[in-house]
């Protein structure tokens, strides 16, 4: 019994590692076809998956990706507020994007991975059904999306050329729309 | 000094900001206890001490190169030397003049300008030569005037002339040669050694970071402590082998060959040694988790103790404060503390800074009156402001602070919150001096400007109020006819640990703060009373508004309509409540976390803690609980009878409906017309529900999963108590052939969503179940 589940746990973890690597390999070989400059002008994207689509975000303002033992919900929260985890004593809320951006696409995952974004003066995490990992990616190779009007489009920096969409790690840690402050007899949240 | 630059540069100003701050404090402390007046004794102590400060405040502007206030704390530091030396006690009228000069101070330390060419401006430059003028001729600081029994012995007197210059020579000599200042501050030092020396300087987040590791040790010692259990199972387990093995090892003992009864006596020692290392094994685990337990305790402990702070550090900055701002007044105003030694966690005095600044502002803008009203009224001319701080209980602290202005005019205030549309007229006038009072918390009130310029009292207490609750505290407000302001403050000693009782509801556990519940009791269906369709129980002798805690946190949960059911009571007077859950985990003690920058403030919740078992779980915040329990119950938005089973004047409706957005629609509509809901989410989940729900009508979509609408109604149809159930189909299927379809299963009523609208619906429900 017991080397059954490790046995399927190995096999889970090798098949999780190939995949894992012949999507960085097949991303490497996009890239080099583009630029033969080699990692001129390449930043750092951290690349994962909500739902069936990928996405990256600049390494830069990512401090840390884990997959937490437990996400608490917090009531009186707006939806895209899945809970709070802790880490190493810290509470940090996280975020669902699917449901902020308002995206056809829902996490996948019971167990979602999350990706720490911080800066100087706030910090939060996002809910992500997998991390693929970091790659480096040319500017040039992002095309931008078509203007919209929604609030998906005007978090994206563009699209890659497998189609990840890139957000702007920047402006979501600028996003107010994620603080909540309101207390019962201020008067501001509906009661109605 | 202007050479360092960079890195280092940044962090020593970083320190000299820290280390100006604190000495900032104790010079203003000790200017304003000059100009209050003090005995020979404590006068030359406080000037030893401000001469100290400033000789100190000299060498780190120095070291961070801020010339001017290095030549200004220079020249302040002479000025001091005399006042030493000479044992001269500055005049009210001095004071004023020292209190000035620190406020220069303290704008050139806020500047942080360190150019060489730094300029100085010229308010700067008269105070150092009017210093400079007065270190050189002694005789013109004006003296006396306070302490009486220094006049006495003041040696101002017995001085002669030529004492005089020679001290101001001396004085002067000080500083022109500083060694010698030096020279006597070292020896100083060494008359006291624990003022420096064995303390670092530690930022508080550090610390708080350090605090909060050390916490998540005691997860540490619940893994362990559940170690030990799993230990102590598993030799239970071993013990009960053993005995089964020898019953049958005896049984069979004879029948065994020589070979077998080795083979046997082996397993027997096998047994015997595996049982003996468990049991090893069990004792050294559990001395283990003690030993754990105990360096825990004591370790968290002591860090507690370091998050602990005298009230003096946040209320030393705080006369000065009053002073100036009075000053601008034109109103003279004095501040009073007493228990200013009583400790509290750091954490809580930063947060309490802001409020309660914010009431002195108040009190001296709008409480305290001005000089000559208040000597119209018979008042001392000079205005009180007062803190008085007691440890009132091991973990609590309770803080009174009070002024004697005018006072809160209730008549006007209950006029602001009439025309302000908070209250009606007749509201007002039925309502009691102490409710009227509490109107100055309610936020949409207290941000008027005409409050503020009635009162004083408004703006922002609602804030106030929220900061101290949110600290798990409470705030009383008081205004004794004409006799000024007072306010009531209690507030925990401790952020990190209080007890909380754990309690469960929608599935989910929280945990609620003890101090904040009056009352935990089990509450049977009996009990509660059905008072205007609103459910109450009675409870210290009265009828309370009973809410369930799922509502409240507006959670979709099951309705457990149990026959008892634990209720919290919470809240006095008029805004007691009492709070329905599913049930009660025990109580713990808790560590309250803050919840990170992005919710700020969340309705209900106060924070998070951890429990026992390492799960993570919010802390709630019962004031607001009670709030949402108290505008809900009034409001009539709880569902209806929550808690009472079977109450038979009420028809009982179950709806079938896949999508949850058009369910919680249907349930909202019919509970809010007074209806008892029960839901199920397709057709077979309400033919599984309806045999103990035994609803009164069966409202249901049409399109659903599993089983849809049509073979639903065929299939009530064929059950006995249900031939004559009144049946309705909303749907979106609106074609001919559809509603043939409805009325051939035997429904009795077919809505078109499209064409849905309450009324409708409700007057076919009506209709149908008679």
């Amino acid at each position: 019994m017991e080397t059954d589940t490790l046995d399927y746990f190995k096999r889970e973890s090798d098949r999780e590692l190939l995949r894992k690597r012949a999507e960085k390999l097949a991303l490497t070989i996009s890239d080099d076809r583009h630029g033969q400059e080699g990692d001129y002008g390449k930043r750092e994207f951290v690349f994962f998956r909500m739902g069936p689509h990928t996405y990256g975000l600049e390494a830069a303002s990512v401090k840390e990706v884990m997959i937490p033992e437990d996400i608490v919900s917090v009531p009186c929260t707006p939806d895209f507020h899945l809970g709070v985890m802790s880490v190493r004593g810290h509470l940090w809320a996280v975020i669902d994007l699917c449901v902020f951006f308002g995206l056809e696409d829902k996490l996948e995952s019971d167990n979602p991975g999350v990706i720490l974004l911080a800066d100087d003066y706030t910090e939060f995490c996002i809910a992500v059904d997998e991390i693929i990992g970091v790659i480096a990616v040319s500017e040039a190779e992002v095309k931008p999306l078509p203007e919209g009007e929604n609030r998906f489009t005007s978090f994206s920096l563009g699209v890659t050329s497998d189609r990840s969409t890139i957000l702007k790690g920047a402006a979501l840690l600028l996003e107010e729309a994620f603080v909540v402050n309101e207390f019962v007899g201020s008067g501001q949240h509906g009661l109605s | 000094m202007s050479m360092i630059d960079g890195d280092l540069k940044q962090r020593l100003l970083a320190a000299f900001r820290g280390e100006s701050a604190d000495r900032m404090r104790v010079l203003s402390a000790d200017f304003l206890k000059l100009e209050k007046g003090c005995g020979a004794e404590e006068l030359s102590i406080v000037i030893e001490s401000s001469y100290r400060e400033l000789h100190s405040l000299k060498g780190a502007a120095r070291a961070v190169g801020l010339s001017i206030v290095e030549e200004f704390c220079q020249a302040f530091e002479s000025f001091f030397a005399v006042l030493k030396k000479m044992r001269l006690a500055p005049s009210l009228k001095t004071c004023a003049v020292m209190l000035s000069w620190l406020d220069l101070l303290d704008d050139m330390i806020r500047e942080e300008d360190d150019s060489a060419d730094a300029k100085i401006s010229p308010q700067v430059q008269l105070a150092i030569s009017r210093m400079k003028e007065l270190v050189d001729s002694p005789q013109e600081i004006e003296t006396g005037g306070i302490s009486t029994d220094h006049v006495s012995e003041s040696p101002v007197d017995e001085a002669g002339e030529g004492t005089l210059a020679e001290l101001g020579g001396n004085a002067a000599g000080a500083e022109a040669n500083d060694p010698v200042a030096d020279g006597g501050i070292k020896q100083d030092f060494g008359n006291v050694p624990t003022s420096m020396g064995d303390s670092v300087r530690v930022s508080s987040s550090f610390l708080t970071g350090l605090l909060l590791q050390t916490e998540e040790l005691i997860f540490s010692r619940n893994s362990q402590h559940n170690r030990v259990n799993e230990i102590s199972e598993v030799s239970k387990l071993l013990e009960d082998f053993k005995v089964l093995f020898d019953g049958l090892q005896e049984k069979r003992l004879d029948s065994f060959s020589d070979e077998e009864l080795k083979l046997s006596a082996q397993m027997d020692k096998t047994l015997e040694e595996f049982s003996r290392r468990v049991g090893l094994l069990s004792t050294s685990a559990r001395q283990a988790e003690r030993d754990l337990t105990s360096k825990i305790d004591s370790l968290l402990g002591d860090f507690k103790n370091s998050m602990l702070l005298p009230f003096s550090s946040l209320l030393d900055v705080f006369p000065r404060m009053v002073r100036t701002l009075s000053a601008e007044q034109g109103k003279e105003c004095r501040m009073d503390t007493s228990g200013e030694n009583v400790r509290i966690d750091r954490r809580i005095l930063e947060m309490l800074h802001d409020p309660l600044m914010h009431m002195i502002r108040n009190s001296v803008d709008h409480g305290i009156e001005n000089r000559d009203n208040r000597v119209a009224e018979g008042k001392n001319p000079v205005g009180r402001i007062f803190f008085s701080i007691t440890q009132s209980d091991r973990d609590v602290v309770k803080i009174v602070y009070g002024d004697d202005g005018r006072g809160i005019d209730l008549e006007r205030l209950r006029a602001v919150a009439v025309s302000k549309g908070a209250i009606s007229a007749e509201e007002a006038e039925r309502m009691d001096r102490r409710t009227v009072l509490d109107m100055i918390f309610v936020s949409g009130m207290s941000t008027s400007a005409i409050i503020t310029d009635i009162s004083g009292r408004g703006l922002g207490m609602a804030i106030v109020r929220d900061k101290v609750e949110s600290l798990g505290g409470n705030i009383v407000v008081a205004s004794p006819e004409g006799k000024g302001f007072r306010v009531v403050i209690t507030i925990p000693v401790a952020l990190t640990s209080f007890r909380g009782i754990v309690v469960e509801s929608a599935g989910k556990s929280f945990v609620v703060p003890k101090s904040s519940v009056r009352k935990v009791m089990l509450i049977r269906q009996d009990d509660i009373v059905v008072a205007g369709g609103k459910e109450t129980v009675f409870i210290f002798g009265r009828p309370l508004p009973l809410v369930s805690l799922s509502d409240i946190l507006e959670l979709e949960g099951a309705d457990g309509k149990a026959d008892s059911f634990p209720v919290l009571a919470v809240g006095k007077g008029r805004k007691a409540v009492a709070i329905s859950i599913d049930g009660l985990q025990g109580e713990q003690d808790v560590m309250a976390k803050r919840i990170g920058p992005l919710l700020k403030r969340v309705r209900n919740v106060a924070g998070f803690s951890m429990l026992g078992s390492g799960e993570l779980a919010p802390i709630l915040h019962t004031p607001d609980m009670a709030r949402t329990a108290l505008g809900l119950h009034a409001e009539g938005r709880i569902r209806y009878v929550v808690h009472r089973q079977g109450v038979q004047e009420r028809k009982k409706v179950l709806v079938a409906e896949d999508s949850i957005t058009s369910r919680m629609l249907l349930k909202n509509v019919l509970e809010a017309a007074g209806y008892d809901v029960v839901t199920a989410v397709n057709g077979l989940d309400a033919l599984h529900k309806i045999e103990s729900v035994v609803p009164d009508v069966l409202v249901s979509d049409v399109e659903m999963p599993q089983m849809d609408g049509f073979t639903l109604t065929a299939k009530v149809r064929k059950m006995m108590n249900f031939s004559s159930l009144p049946i309705i189909l909303v749907t979106s299927l609106g074609s001919a052939d559809d509603r043939e379809r409805g009325v051939d299963a035997g429904a009795d009523a077919y809505i078109i969503k499209s064409s849905f609208d309450q009324g409708n619906l409700l007057e076919v429900i009506g209709r149908l179940a008679g």
